[in-house]
């Protein structure tokens, strides 16, 4: 009954192609990136993962030549529209890695999303890592 | 009088003009802006990801791409650094006449051992370059660029420079490559100063 709920709390969110870049030894940081898209409008405002001691979700601009990469308390996701994590300039920020993490393992995000009315939900997510070469 | 001097020097500037537009378009052309003849050389005092110390002067006979970056960087550097390795690729045999130096702006949290592990994770033949804070202070002034570390929330962010250069085999900066560049017009600007263009 419990899963029947969050499903349905969670219908219309999907979480595609999810991937963290690799790390070598003494990395203690590393980006996830994934497609997100939604029925109707939500934002992404948290995510966890066991590997990382803290996660935090970024924008990264380019001001003129300046490469500039700070927190965000949310990401939109518009009604319809994927919004491609990577690529759009924004990502997940996983941080105090507890381990090297090699390609060809998961790592178990769970993402936190509120919609217009304010409700939140969850979602549990496995990433693919890519090795640290990875494009987006 | 002064009025056919300033008229002279005009004209002179205007003809000196005309025939570096002619010559660049005429011997080079580049994808990346042109720095021919602009920039100081690019000397450098660091230290190398095996504890080597290194100058440029140690690459002459080399075309040297020089980037700038932080291993903590979750998708620039690490792009850059994966496109470099499509531009060795792309360059096949000539790929042994270019030496792709990474230089990190923040040594403090980037150790030696770390760039060991890090740069030859792109192509085992691409170098990691550190220094004390006054040395990667130094490297940065000289090739303008930026870089600032801030902390928030616990983190440490740190803004940089997205472009790099290419050096000639004689040691002159020659190019200033932008981040949009990709792997092919790279390599193409390589060949070009690999020909002594």
């Amino acid at each position: 009954m419990l899963a029947l709920l969050c499903a349905k709390a969670l219908a219309g969110i999907t979480v595609s192609d999810a991937w963290v870049r690799g790390t070598v030894e003494g990395q203690t940081t590393t980006g996830a990136f994934m497609t997100l898209q939604s029925t109707r409008p939500v934002q992404l405002i948290a995510a966890k993962s066991p590997i990382a001691r803290q996660s935090a979700l970024h924008r990264m601009t380019m001001d003129h030549d300046l490469m500039r990469m700070r927190p965000v308390p949310a990401i939109d996701i518009p009604a319809g529209r994927a919004v491609k994590l990577g690529t759009s300039g924004y990502h997940l920020m996983l941080l105090g890695l507890s381990r090297p993490l090699k390609p060809g393992g998961k790592v178990p995000l769970t993402l936190r999303f509120r919609d217009a009315a304010g409700h939140e939900s969850t979602l549990a997510v496995q990433a693919d890592v890519r090795p640290l070469s990875s494009d987006d | 009088m002064t009025r056919t001097r300033l008229h002279g020097s005009g004209l002179l500037l205007a003809g000196l003009l005309l025939a570096s537009l002619i010559c660049s378009a005429g011997t080079r052309a580049f994808n990346g802006v042109d720095l021919t003849g602009m920039k100081p050389d690019g000397e450098f005092s660091l230290t190398d990801h095996h504890g080597r110390h290194r100058s440029l002067a140690d690459f002459r006979g080399k075309a040297v791409l020089l980037y700038f970056g932080y291993t903590r960087c979750p998708d620039v550097c690490p792009t850059t650094l994966s496109g470099l390795s499509q531009v060795m690729k792309l360059l096949g045999t000539d790929a042994a006449r270019v030496q792709v130096l990474w230089v990190s702006v923040d040594p403090e949290r980037d150790t030696q051992q770390l760039l060991s592990r890090y740069v030859p994770a792109f192509n085992p033949a691409f170098l990691g370059l550190r220094g004390t804070a006054r040395e990667t202070a130094a490297m940065a002034a000289r090739f303008h660029i930026q870089y600032v570390i801030t902390r928030d929330q616990g983190e440490v962010l740190v803004d940089h420079s997205s472009f790099g250069f290419l050096i000639d085999p004689r040691g002159r900066t020659r190019v200033k490559l932008d981040h949009e560049l990709t792997p092919a017009q790279i390599a193409a600007d390589v060949r070009t100063v690999l020909q002594g263009g």
